[in-house]
C-alpha cells in the first residue's frame, strides 16, 4: 500500500515538472506535491472513461486520459 | 511534462475534460521502485517511464488521436494535443470517407515529425537504459533504431544516442500505425514498447543540480524523409496548413 502511494507520487511529480533540455533537474518532495495539489484541485479529474466521455460529449470537448501507475493525489 | 505548469494546464482545462485511471497490474504496465513521498523528483526527458504512464488525447466517442508515452514537458505535451485537436476535427468530418480519414491521419502525424523543433528532439532521446535495452535484446527486430551500425558492441551497455530514434519520433511513427482506433481497441502494449519495463531514476541519490544526459544530435535526428501525400492536396492544407 505505501510502496503503492508513494510509486504514485512519485508518478504525478515527474507528470508535474518539465524536463530541461540540459539534462536531469531535482525538485523537492515539497515542491511536488503543492503541485499535486494545484492539479487535482484545479481540474476535475474523472475516473470512468464512459462518464469522461458523456462529459466530453456535453461539453463538446475531447478527452485527455492519464494512465498511470498509481494515483494522482498519491491515495490509492 | 507538467500538468500543472503553464501553457499545460490551462489548455487542459479549457479545452479538455480529464479523467485518470491507475494501470497497476496490467500487463504493459511497468514497476516503479520505492520512494519516500518526502523524496526528490527528478525531472527527465520526453518519453520517460512509457510503461509506467501513458497520456491519450481521445475523441468525445472515446477514438485514440493521439498517445505519449511516458513523461512531457509541457510546451511539448500542449504542441501534441493542438495536433490532437487538428485530428479530432478530421474525425468529425462527415465529408470525408473512412479511408480518407486514415490516410490523413498517418500523413498528419508523420509530418508533425518534421515540426518538432530542435529542442524537443534534444529533450526526446531515449534514456540511456532503455536504449542499452534495446541494443542487447532486440537489435535485429526493433522499430527504436535508426542505425544499426552505430552499434559496435550491443552488450557495452551505453550506446551512442544517434543510433536510436528520438521518442517523439518514434511515438508519431507507432501511432501512424494505429489511425482512429477506439481507445479500448488500442494497442497500448506495442505502442509503449521500448526500454526495459522497470523504471526507477533512484531520485534521492542525485545532488540538487541533478546531472547531465546525453543528448542527440539534433541535426542528425532532422534528417528526416518527406512524407508522400496520396490525399487530395486541397483536404490535406485544410487539415495540416501546408
Amino acid at each position: 500500500m505505501q510502496q503503492k502511494l508513494t510509486a504514485g507520487l512519485l508518478a504525478v511529480a515527474f507528470l508535474l515538472l518539465a524536463p530541461g533540455p540540459g539534462g536531469s533537474q531535482v525538485f523537492s518532495g515539497d515542491e511536488a506535491k503543492d503541485r499535486v495539489r494545484e492539479l487535482t484541485g484545479g481540474i476535475h479529474w474523472y475516473h470512468s472513461l464512459t462518464q469522461a466521455q458523456q462529459a466530453a460529449r456535453n461539453g463538446e470537448k475531447m478527452i485527455f486520459w492519464v494512465q498511470m501507475l498509481g494515483s494522482l493525489d498519491g491515495t490509492t | 511534462m507538467s500538468l500543472s505548469s503553464e501553457p499545460a494546464f490551462s489548455f487542459l482545462k479549457s479545452n479538455f475534460i480529464c479523467g485518470v485511471r491507475d494501470i497497476t497490474g496490467e500487463t504493459y504496465s511497468g514497476v516503479s521502485g520505492f520512494h519516500d513521498p518526502n523524496g526528490n523528483a527528478v525531472v527527465t526527458s520526453n518519453g520517460a517511464g512509457p510503461h509506467n504512464v501513458q497520456l491519450f488525447a481521445l475523441s468525445a466517442d472515446g477514438v485514440v488521436l493521439t498517445c505519449l508515452p511516458g513523461y512531457w514537458g509541457p510546451d511539448d505535451l500542449v504542441r501534441e494535443l493542438k495536433l490532437a485537436q487538428r485530428l479530432n476535427r478530421v474525425w468529425l468530418d462527415g465529408s470525408l470517407s473512412r479511408g480518407q480519414k486514415e490516410e490523413l491521419f498517418r500523413q498528419m502525424q508523420l509530418a508533425h515529425i518534421r515540426q518538432h523543433p530542435p529542442a524537443m528532439v534534444a529533450r526526446s532521446h531515449m534514456q540511456g537504459f532503455d536504449a542499452a535495452y534495446e541494443a542487447k535484446y532486440r537489435l535485429n527486430d526493433t522499430d527504436t533504431i535508426r542505425d544499426p551500425s552505430l552499434i559496435a558492441d550491443p552488450n557495452s551497455g551505453m550506446q551512442p544516442p544517434a543510433a536510436f530514434k528520438t521518442i517523439d519520433e518514434l511515438m508519431h511513427e507507432r501511432m501512424s500505425r494505429q489511425p482512429f482506433v477506439p481507445f479500448y481497441s488500442f494497442n497500448i502494449a506495442s505502442f509503449v514498447d521500448y526500454g526495459r519495463p522497470r523504471y526507477d531514476k533512484e531520485e534521492d541519490s542525485h545532488l540538487p543540480t541533478g546531472h547531465l544526459a546525453r543528448m542527440p544530435d539534433p541535426h542528425k535526428a532532422g534528417r528526416r524523409p518527406p512524407v508522400a501525400r496520396h490525399i487530395d492536396p486541397a483536404t490535406y492544407v485544410h487539415y495540416y496548413g501546408q
